[in-house]
């Protein structure tokens, strides 16, 4: 009790650990992946067979591509979590593997309570564009990417600490152990190991700067240039970690994958890889997250943030032009946010204003997540009904009418069904799902970009091109819209969401008639 | 006089004047054929929901009706400043718009009186007390200058949240804050001068709260109670008086509340009324906009006010706190919760905005240092008032752009007309269906009841604008008159190109429709057997 009574009056521990579980609350979103159908049959082949499902089944359009699946070790992963423990265990892991970067990161800076729960603020909200759907391949990727930065951060530390150090010691050069086999996971877990290779660099190429311009006593200024050892072992644990990330299924492919998720031309199709919305409060919140690294950076002016500052920049530069990177860079430029609040000279804690206006932010932030947030979420009893309503809109009466009347022949659907379609094991030939949007085929045949102009353009001579059999869409879309209405189409199924037209064939009405 | 005063009493009229220049223009400046409506932007659909009480008032009801409603009702609803209003206008005879805007104009002035005396509990200096209450009655956030970002932006259209907007709301809002002020005066007043009598008049303030805005009393209940708390722990007040006071307070507060929950429930019309009535707050964002500079001065005032623990310094930080955490409470009115938030925060601010002149000063010659103060002062206090002036002045500017052709701030002098003659004819029994812009105005014009007129005191407004828009081109007789017999209105208003004739309504070929009026373009039509 005493214990208890002395931890309360600390107040740093009392605000810090609120501010951590309001933060963790905030990050519960209800599980609503629309890739998850797909990545659920993946991970069900592996557990079930033990191989890697290498070509595709499902579509009629891309039938037996080689698809580089970079992401293959998640699909098991998946696979095991939401048959042990269904929607709650994806809604549950979402939120903890959104929550330990923030903590992760946080660790290796004294921060007071007021500059956690700043950095706190910008986390919750400019991961929001990312973690919403609850738990993905791509916050796997961003969990690495901290995990990653953390032990870059602390080997960066040795380097320009130890740099004298002539004698390996596991006990004080562990990063650089635990580097390349962390690299092997995550080159079977996320393409975006790619960008950690690019952190490597950044940060030796940094400390080797540092050492030469800044660190060095008059003993090392005698000495003359020379490379310290603790760099060549560096160096080492950087080939082995390039070296291991060879070590998957796919061997090279992976590189070319993450090379074509950066510069296809289909990508400006593809909402999270367009910029977020200049008019947005998103993007207000976006540019004084960056301005305060700006000025903190401006008001610090040390050589040894190099890296970090480099690091930030370069995200800022991939999140301002595609929303998917602004997970990314608000976990990347947590250490220097973290810094550049360090830096700034007024000591906020001393005053009493700082504690009474955290209080009603703290206040407002539990009411928020209480009050609206989770109750609206509809967490208890979470089911695929609610996984359509959050998510894709997609329709479970259409998924119920479908498992009876299996369509026949080859169909058009909506993108962000397929997946779903697929997960919920419904016997369809497929013409397009979440995986494939930037698949291409012989003669430059890009299914996602043939989507894309039939649906989202009605260009209806295209679609009649394809003599589709059937078509799944969502009631209200021109193309849904303009079926309905068309001889020959017959709307086999329709609710206020999803439309489910088939082609009635001229054979057809004959044999009836 | 003082001088003092003097200088108080000539910013009030100053800043009361220059909020009800929308409203002098918009009458000073009618076009030909145009009778203003004496609205502005914010709340305008509002406006003449509170006219219909003053109007009922006028007309000699002391217990009101929903108008807005064609469903069967009991009068019911009590409003003591509509009552008095409205028998004022009876009395006096002045037509109950006219009556609505006097006031407004003279709750805003007694307010302004209360304020000051409040602020002397706060203020010294006869200008930090000036400065603290130009601050209250002019400032509002950063709204009007990045509408095009932040068009939620609270100061923009909550006028409960922003002392200046009160004013130019509805009567009782300006009424219902001047009480919560009474209110905590005098329990000040109560705990200061160890007087059970204070407790009784803060007990009365916050019992007519109840009856004007009920929201209010979860503000004061939770500040009251904290203060006990308070009081309890850290102060030397005699506890059982603080205790008896208190509880007298909390026990009227829990009573008005409980009243009004039980009206609520027990009353079908409110019933109907709340549950279309959703207040929700905007995201936290929008009230930081809203609030604007006043939040950061504001953070001088409240380190000041924590460091010197003044009991009245409590009253107002546990106001300010509270208010702002029961912005987002789990009840479907939290916006409510504005109310009155704005001056706790200004008062803290005008600390702020002072310290920071004081500030400023320092930094110049000796000689400049009063002009540098008062310069500084100035530029922030204006900085502070733009919002507040650029609502002015939009508010003109749309007014002003009503024509004959369109309007929403006025009527057509043949619709007000004939809107005065359906007055005589009808009785309040009858029921007048007409489009929805006219079915807001029609309550307040002549205090009778139409089919819809109000999106949220219309009940199942969106159903009754669908069977409406049914029966508007509904060809079969029998199903017309079952529908007039089911919807019970008795006469149908159709102003000029009304939406209702585009829409393709034909009055004329209806059997059950007698033309009773009709003069340049409009009509009215009477309901009959045939």
């Amino acid at each position: 009790m005493k214990a208890l009574l002395k931890l309360l009056k600390n107040k740093e521990s009392v605000f810090s650990a609120i501010i951590y579980s309001l933060l963790f609350l905030y990050l519960i979103y209800p599980y609503r992946d629309y890739d998850w159908g797909w990545h659920y049959r993946y991970g069900e082949y592996f557990v079930k067979t033990g191989h890697i499902m290498s070509s595709d089944v499902w579509t009629w359009s891309m039938r037996g591509y080689q698809w580089v699946n970079h992401e293959w070790l998640y699909d098991p992963l998946l696979y095991i979590l939401f048959s042990l423990g269904s929607f709650w265990a994806m809604t549950l892991a979402g939120a903890i593997v959104g929550f330990i970067p923030f903590v992760l990161l946080l660790s290796l800076y004294k921060l007071s309570y007021w500059q956690k729960g700043i950095l706190a603020f910008f986390y919750m909200q400019l991961t929001s564009g990312v973690y919403w759907q609850g738990l993905r391949s791509q916050m796997i990727g961003n969990l690495l990417l901290a995990v990653y930065l953390y032990f870059l951060i602390k080997l960066y530390h040795l380097l320009l600490e130890k740099y004298r150090d002539k004698k390996f010691s596991f006990k004080v050069h562990y990063p650089l152990l635990i580097l390349p086999p962390l690299f092997f996971l995550w080159a079977n877990l996320h393409a975006s190991f790619t960008m950690g290779l690019l952190l490597f660099a950044i940060f030796l190429g940094s400390s080797l700067l540092v050492l030469f311009v800044k660190n060095r006593n008059q003993e090392d200024k005698e000495r003359g240039f020379y490379v310290p050892l603790i760099f060549i072992w560096s160096l080492g644990s950087f080939f082995a970690s390039f070296a291991l990330t060879f070590v998957n299924p796919f061997t090279y492919h992976v590189y070319i994958e993450a090379i074509k998720h950066t510069t296809s031309f289909l990508l400006p199709y593809i909402t999270e890889w367009t910029p977020a919305g200049r008019d947005s409060f998103f993007f207000f919140v976006f540019m004084i997250f960056s301005i305060l690294l700006l000025v903190g950076t401006l008001i610090r002016r040390k050589l040894s943030d190099l890296p970090l500052c480099i690091t930030a920049l370069i995200f800022f530069w991939l999140a301002w032009g595609a929303r998917r990177y602004n997970a990314d860079y608000v976990t990347l430029a947590l250490p220097l946010g973290a810094v550049a609040l360090q830096s700034f000279k007024v000591k906020l804690e001393r005053f009493k204003a700082t504690a009474f206006v955290s209080v009603i932010f703290l206040s407002i932030a539990a009411e928020v997540v209480l009050f609206q947030n989770l109750p609206s979420y509809h967490l208890w009893g979470y089911s695929f009904k609610d996984y359509c309503d959050q998510g894709s809109s997609c329709s479970e009466n259409l998924t119920a009418y479908l498992l009876k009347h299996p369509p026949k022949g080859d169909g058009f659907n909506l993108y962000d069904w397929g997946g779903y379609l697929i997960g919920r094991g419904v016997q369809a030939r497929l013409f397009i799902d979440g995986r494939m949007h930037l698949w291409e085929g012989p003669n430059h045949y890009y299914p996602f970009l043939q989507y894309q102009k039939m649906y989202y353009g009605a260009d209806f001579k295209r679609f009649n091109y394809y003599n589709f059999d059937w078509f799944i869409g969502s009631t209200d879309s021109i193309l849904g819209q303009i079926l309905q209405k068309t001889p020959g189409w017959n709307v086999a199924y329709k609710d206020d969401r999803a439309v489910y037209i088939v082609r009635v064939r001229e054979s057809e009405l004959k044999s009836k008639k | 006089m003082s001088k003092t005063k003097i200088i108080f009493i000539l910013v009030s009229v100053l800043v009361i004047s220059f909020n009800s220049l929308p409203i002098v223009v918009g009458y000073a400046t009618q076009k030909d054929g145009l009778k203003y409506l004496g609205r502005r932007s914010v709340n305008s659909q509002d406006v003449y929901t509170y006219v219909a009480f003053i109007e009922q008032a006028r007309q000699g009801r002391i217990l009101f009706e929903n108008l807005y409603m064609p469903e069967k009702q009991s009068p019911s609803l009590i409003r003591p400043s509509y009552l008095f209003i409205g028998t004022i206008a009876r009395l006096t005879g002045i037509s109950s718009i006219f009556a609505y805007h006097l006031f407004r104009v003279l709750f805003s002035f007694l307010f302004c009186g209360v304020l000051y005396f409040f602020l002397k509990r706060f203020f010294e200096k006869d200008r930090d007390r000036l400065v603290a209450f130009t601050v209250i009655l002019t400032s509002a956030g950063i709204g009007g200058l990045i509408v095009g970002m932040a068009p939620n932006s609270s100061d923009l259209w909550i006028p409960e949240s922003i002392t200046f907007l009160s004013m130019a709301e509805a009567p009782h809002f300006i009424l219902s804050q001047m009480l919560m002020l009474l209110g905590f005066m005098a329990y000040l007043l109560g705990t200061e001068k160890k007087r059970f009598r204070f407790y009784i008049l803060s007990a009365g303030c916050f019992l007519l709260l109840a009856l004007e805005h009920p929201f209010n009393l979860f503000v004061t209940g939770v500040v009251v109670g904290i203060l006990v708390i308070y009081q309890f722990l850290y102060s030397k007040a005699e506890k059982a008086e603080v205790f008896l006071g208190s509880g007298l307070i909390l026990l009227v507060t829990a009573l008005g509340i409980f009243y009004q929950w039980l009206g609520t429930v027990s009353d079908p019309i409110l019933k109907s009324w709340m549950a279309g009535s959703s207040l929700p707050s905007p995201q936290g964002h929008n009230y930081l906009y809203g609030y604007g500079l006043l939040i950061i001065f504001a953070l001088f005032g409240v380190e000041k006010a924590l460091r010197e623990r003044k009991f009245q310094y409590v009253l107002l930080l546990v106001w300010l706190a509270a208010g702002a955490v029961l912005l987002y409470s789990p009840f479907p009115f939290q916006r409510r919760f504005s109310e009155g938030l704005h001056i706790p925060l200004a008062i803290f601010a005008a600390t702020g905005i002072l310290m920071a002149s004081t500030l400023a000063a320092r930094f110049s010659i000796k000689v400049a240092q009063r002009y540098v103060f008062y310069i500084a002062l100035g530029l922030v206090l204006l900085v502070l008032a733009i919002t507040p002036v650029l609502q002015v002045a939009n508010d003109i500017s749309i007014i002003s752009s009503d024509s004959p052709q369109g309007y929403y701030y006025h009527l057509l002098s043949a619709e007000v007309e004939a809107i005065n003659y359906l007055g005589q004819v009808t009785t309040p029994k009858d029921i007048i269906l007409s489009n929805w812009f006219y079915g807001n105005v029609i309550p307040g014009m002549i205090g009778r009841k139409v089919y819809l007129g109000h999106k949220v005191q219309t009940p199942f407004f969106d159903k009754k604008v669908e069977a409406m828009n049914k029966f508007l081109l509904e060809a079969d007789p029998k199903k017309a008159e079952m529908f007039i017999r089911q919807a019970g209105f008795t006469y149908i208003f159709l102003g000029k190109n009304d939406t209702m004739l585009q829409y393709g309504f034909k009055p004329e070929t209806k059997p059950y429709l007698k033309k009773i009026y009709g003069k340049d373009g409009v009509s009215i039509y009477k309901v009959v057997k045939y």
